[in-house]
């Protein structure tokens, strides 16, 4: 009977820890059905707008988003800091994790650009110590060294291996931080052979396929050819990422489709996606890039 | 401060970027209005503030990648899959270049 109250008393204690709220609902896509992911750019200014994160939560309410990658930058300022902790507050109490979205092109080269990419994961730690009820959940990486000319061209991934050390650099940071860790890939990297896809997926316990560029608006297809598009390649893409691979330590993966691409049309593609690939286990849910581009002006 | 009010800047970036508030140039009124100045289909001029300096550019789409410049500061040119991406890639080149 002692032991039963002493573990009701634990618990109580933990509902009311800050640092249980910020958790709550966390890893969806893992216990409570598929990710659904948005892309948040120019936080500062989305922010600063009246009631900016009210309308982006109400966004992600009503677009069925249960995640949001929110553009960090290690410069922010101590208002910017304030505004980001009172959104993921509005967005926890909405059962929406927020993970911290880190941009870079050249993170794979180790020395000073990759030590740059860790000191902004160091600064979300940083943000997390300081807001306890209102941490980041994870680390959304956006590294896109196939951007730089060297890395251009079909088959050119000699930047895999140092893209997988960066991957891994961030992991080995955040995990022990409660932090998860996910990041954007190209369709690129999937055609790689089975030992350099091995090392991506190994490497990053979560990826983001961009899966751009499939249509576009003017492109006299009907939705349902869209929708046939975005099944078949979604399809093809999974297959063509685990082939030869045995499961166990691989990453998952979402699917993330934009918005020039479809317009009005993105949510039903998106929909589609979790129609088509709810069953295979590899499939994390998808990703929509981005709120910006829903926002007056396209901001 | 690395800040990032940019491209086809509105009333709401503004109001984040005293900078563009305190000093507008003429083409900064014209994108202060929230309309974005399009050149073609495949580039779109921009305004972006990096620790408090304005600069002008250019964002291209070519080969469905999107490369962000600014012309008069050399080796300020970044690349993205998205238009966002790429501009907030070259704030962090500029932060890096200034």
């Amino acid at each position: 009977m002692l032991r039963v109250l002493l573990l009701g008393a634990v618990c109580s204690l933990l509902v009311c820890t800050p640092d249980v709220r910020a958790a709550a609902g966390a890893d969806p896509g893992t216990s409570s059905g598929p990710v659904h992911g948005l892309w948040v750019w120019k936080s500062p200014a989305v922010l600063n707008a009246p009631r900016g994160a009210e309308a982006l939560r109400d966004f992600c309410r009503s677009e069925g988003i249960n995640e949001v990658y929110v553009s960090y930058s290690a410069n922010t300022s101590p208002p910017e800091e304030t505004a980001l902790a009172h959104l993921i507050g509005l967005l926890h109490d909405a059962k929406i994790r927020a993970e911290a979205l880190l941009s870079s092109t050249d993170a794979d080269e180790p020395g000073k650009h990759r030590e740059k990419l860790l000191d902004k994961v160091r600064q979300v730690e940083r943000f997390n110590q300081a807001h306890p009820s209102d941490r980041f959940d994870g680390i959304h990486l956006d590294v896109e060294p196939q951007q730089r000319p060297e890395n251009k061209g079909a088959g050119n991934l000699q930047f895999l291996p140092g893209l997988a050390d960066a991957f891994r650099a961030v992991r080995a940071l955040a995990e022990p931080a409660r932090l998860t860790v996910n990041a954007d890939i190209q369709n690129k990297l999937l055609k790689g052979d089975r030992d350099q896809r091995r090392m991506l997926l190994s490497a990053v316990p979560r990826v983001t396929l961009m899966m751009y560029e499939l249509a576009s608006p003017d492109d006299g297809k009907s939705v349902d050819q869209k929708a046939e598009d975005v099944e078949r390649n979604s399809k093809k893409y999974l297959d063509m990422a685990y082939d030869g691979l045995q499961a166990g330590n691989l990453a998952k993966m979402a699917i993330a489709l934009r918005t020039p691409d479809y317009q009005a049309l993105l949510p039903q593609m998106l929909k589609k996606l979790d129609e088509s690939n709810a069953a295979n286990p590899h499939y994390l849910g998808w990703a929509r890039h981005s709120y910006n581009d829903s926002l007056p002006a396209g901001r | 401060m690395l800040s990032s009010g940019i491209s086809s800047i509105n009333s709401m970036a503004a109001k984040f970027n005293p900078v563009l508030v305190a000093a507008p140039s003429p083409s900064a009124s014209a994108l202060a209005t929230g309309s974005k100045v399009v050149q073609s289909e495949q580039e779109s001029s921009y305004s972006t503030s990096v620790a408090g300096q304005q600069y002008w550019g250019s964002v291209e789409r070519a080969g469905g990648d999107y490369t962000a410049t600014v012309p008069n500061l050399a080796g300020a040119t970044a690349s993205g899959s998205s238009q966002q991406s790429a501009e907030d890639n070259l704030n962090a080149r500029i932060d890096e270049l200034v």
